[in-house]
């Protein structure tokens, strides 16, 4: 199998002034085949949350090597982390991450304007993406406005907009009710049959069953779940 | 672009923190205008008499209550000349002139002699005609709307000769108009405290009811030299060797009223003393109210970034630069720094000053707006630089945790 995302040792320690370092991730070894769909599991402070930050250049590792496509040089510039943050991964979050006070609409469009996408092609995207997730006529509503699983569709479809390979989710039907969170799994199933690679991370052994593969993570070490 | 659309976005989100943060920095840029003026007007005095070299002059005026005759005035004059320590000494002189068409009275300060011709006020237009030339005028600055440039007036003016032969004609003569003096400071001819500084020389005489011209020298229509009224203000040059103090002694010794000798650098010491007296309660005022505005900017600052965290970790994760999305929110109170600006400039110019400082007047140059726009912008920057740097050295992942 050849490997779309590689970590090789990839270390995590933080090290805030006058305190001991902490070790959030050691050593952690994992390939990622192009589409794959893998759930990360374990305890909060267990260091998920890092990886999937690491996986996302949300940060840098301490040490080791990441290759998403191709080698990463963890030294590179920021603009550059930037623009493949744009480019390469969605982000959906437990707690949706939205721009309160926009509408929908004005959501999803975030990352096509920091991938200078022009105007009309901004707008049929979205509204494309808005369609494809029944979303179509919260369009100009602000979002403060929506509820959980609208707020979380509203997240997916600015996760999705850049048509980025890769989809990294924490916790994402973490803050919904049971019936929302079916139809967001549903969403996530879709997706993956786009063949879309997606980390979901999660200690809801529901939504970690509907991943190809399964991982967990305690005490910053990263280990195969058979 | 795409970093000042979310700029924009955001900064004009506020719209309560951006009127209450615009409305203080009205306040501090009418204050700083109003102090810059101040302070050019007060240099501006000291640059005039400096440039006339009056640091190493001794200056004297007769007393106005006492024998003020040209006779007396050139008598006592010669007496100064004659002393060894003096290298010359002149008066200044003075012609009082009434306007052909409105009737009105002028007073003309003619600068015939080298050490009155070296005062040089601002100008507003034109320029300063040459030392030896006739007839070419410099106006005060309300005579604009009336004349320009280049412009010829008609005028009468007294032909009078030393006093006592009482032969004064009335001539006609023919001024053209070389430029506009910036200001209302003219030359005071007249000033008689023992404890004169230079602010009472070079005074804004916009109170009198006389017009007040500058001059190298008047020739009437028909070719007649029009020769100046000797005024009670002698400068006094010290030959090579000798000092200002040493020659003021000397003068003090043959004149009628030794108490209106001046040492030229005392009147300069008397007047930077005098002003900042009087401009330390101002002073203070504008050093409260910068600190106001800097704890009140910083707070704005720092609570715009604390309810904004959530956000910056949204424009971070989709692919904005840290340092980018820190500054969205740093500099944020930028538009109300700017609008606040304008107001305050807008407001001096509509007010004429405010009279903050005693005997300042409210003139507008429009070099204290760029002054104080860029004291402001330093101002803003210094209060939000660190700041911005201490966030951006960390990793957002550092400074919010799992936020």
């Amino acid at each position: 199998m050849e490997s779309y995302i590689r970590m090789n040792n990839l270390e995590k320690t933080y090290k805030a002034k006058g305190e001991t370092p902490v070790k959030a991730l050691r050593n952690a070894t994992l390939d990622i085949a192009k589409g794959e769909m893998l759930a990360i599991t374990g305890v909060s402070g267990s260091g998920k949350s890092t990886l999937l930050h690491l996986l996302g250049l949300l940060d840098r590792p301490t040490s080791g090597e990441l290759f998403f496509e191709k080698n990463i040089d963890t030294n590179v510039r920021n603009a550059e982390l930037a623009r493949m943050r744009n480019s390469k991964v969605g982000f959906v979050f437990q707690d949706f991450a939205l721009i309160p006070y926009q509408t929908a609409y004005e959501n999803i469009e975030v990352p096509l304007i920091f991938a200078k996408v022009s105007k009309a092609k901004r707008q049929a995207r979205i509204l494309a993406l808005m369609r494809s997730l029944h979303i179509e006529d919260l369009k100009n509503r602000k979002v403060s406005k929506l509820s959980g699983g609208e707020k979380q569709r509203v997240a997916i479809a600015r996760a999705l907009a850049n048509d980025p390979p890769l989809i990294l989710a924490d916790e994402p039907t973490g803050a919904l009710d049971s019936a929302t969170k079916a139809e967001i799994l549903k969403i996530f199933r879709d997706i993956h049959r786009q063949g879309k690679t997606i980390l979901l991370v999660t200690h809801d052994p529901e939504v970690a069953a509907i991943a190809d593969r399964r991982l967990h993570i305690s005490d910053g070490i990263l280990s195969e779940v058979l | 672009m795409i970093f000042t659309k979310i700029y924009l976005k955001h900064a004009g989100r506020s719209f309560g923190s951006l009127i209450i943060l615009s409305l203080v920095v009205t306040f501090i840029s009418f204050l700083l205008l109003t102090s810059l003026r101040a302070v050019d007007q007060f240099t501006q005095i000291s640059r005039v008499a400096s440039d006339a070299d009056w640091r190493d002059s001794v200056i004297y005026t007769r007393a106005t209550f006492y024998d003020t005759s040209t006779d007396a005035i050139l008598r006592e004059k010669s007496l100064i000349a004659e002393l060894p320590s003096v290298q010359s000494v002149e008066t200044a002189g003075i012609q009082y002139l009434v306007s052909d068409g409105t009737s009105n009275s002028m007073m003309c300060f003619v600068y015939t002699n080298d050490a009155f011709s070296r005062i040089r006020y601002p100008l507003s237009g034109g320029q300063y005609p040459a030392v030896d030339s006739y007839n070419q005028v410099l106006l005060p600055p309300d005579m604009r709307g009336q004349y320009q440039v280049g412009d010829q007036m008609k005028v009468w003016v007294l032909t009078n000769v030393p006093a006592g032969t009482q032969t004064d004609e009335i001539k006609a003569a023919t001024l053209t108009v070389a430029g506009f003096l910036r200001e209302n400071f003219e030359f005071a001819y007249s000033i008689v405290y023992p404890s004169a500084d230079l602010s009472h020389f070079f005074v804004p005489l916009s109170c009198t009811s006389l017009d007040l011209l500058v001059v190298f020298g008047i020739k009437t229509d028909d070719g007649q030299i029009v020769p100046p009224e000797a005024a009670g203000t002698y400068v006094i040059t010290p030959k090579p060797g000798f000092t200002v103090e040493q020659v003021k002694k000397d003068v003090q010794s043959v004149v009628e009223y030794p108490a209106y000798v001046h040492a030229g650098p005392d009147l300069f010491d008397r007047y930077w003393k005098e002003n900042v007296n009087a401009a330390k309660p101002v002073l203070a005022y504008c050093i409260a109210s910068l600190s106001l505005s800097f704890s009140l900017l910083l707070g704005s600052t720092v609570l715009s970034m604390q309810r904004g965290r959530k956000t910056m970790l949204v424009y971070y994760s989709l692919g904005l630069t840290w340092p980018r999305t820190v500054a969205v929110f740093a500099f944020q109170k930028l538009p109300a720094i700017l609008l606040g600006d304008a107001l305050g400039i807008l407001i001096y110019t509509l007010a004429g000053g405010g009279g903050l400082y005693p005997g300042a007047d409210g003139l507008f140059l429009p070099i204290y707006a760029v002054i104080t726009t860029a004291l402001l912008l330093l101002f803003f920057t210094a209060a939000i630089l660190p700041f911005y740097f201490s966030a951006v050295k960390k990793s957002p992942m550092e400074l919010f945790g799992k936020e």
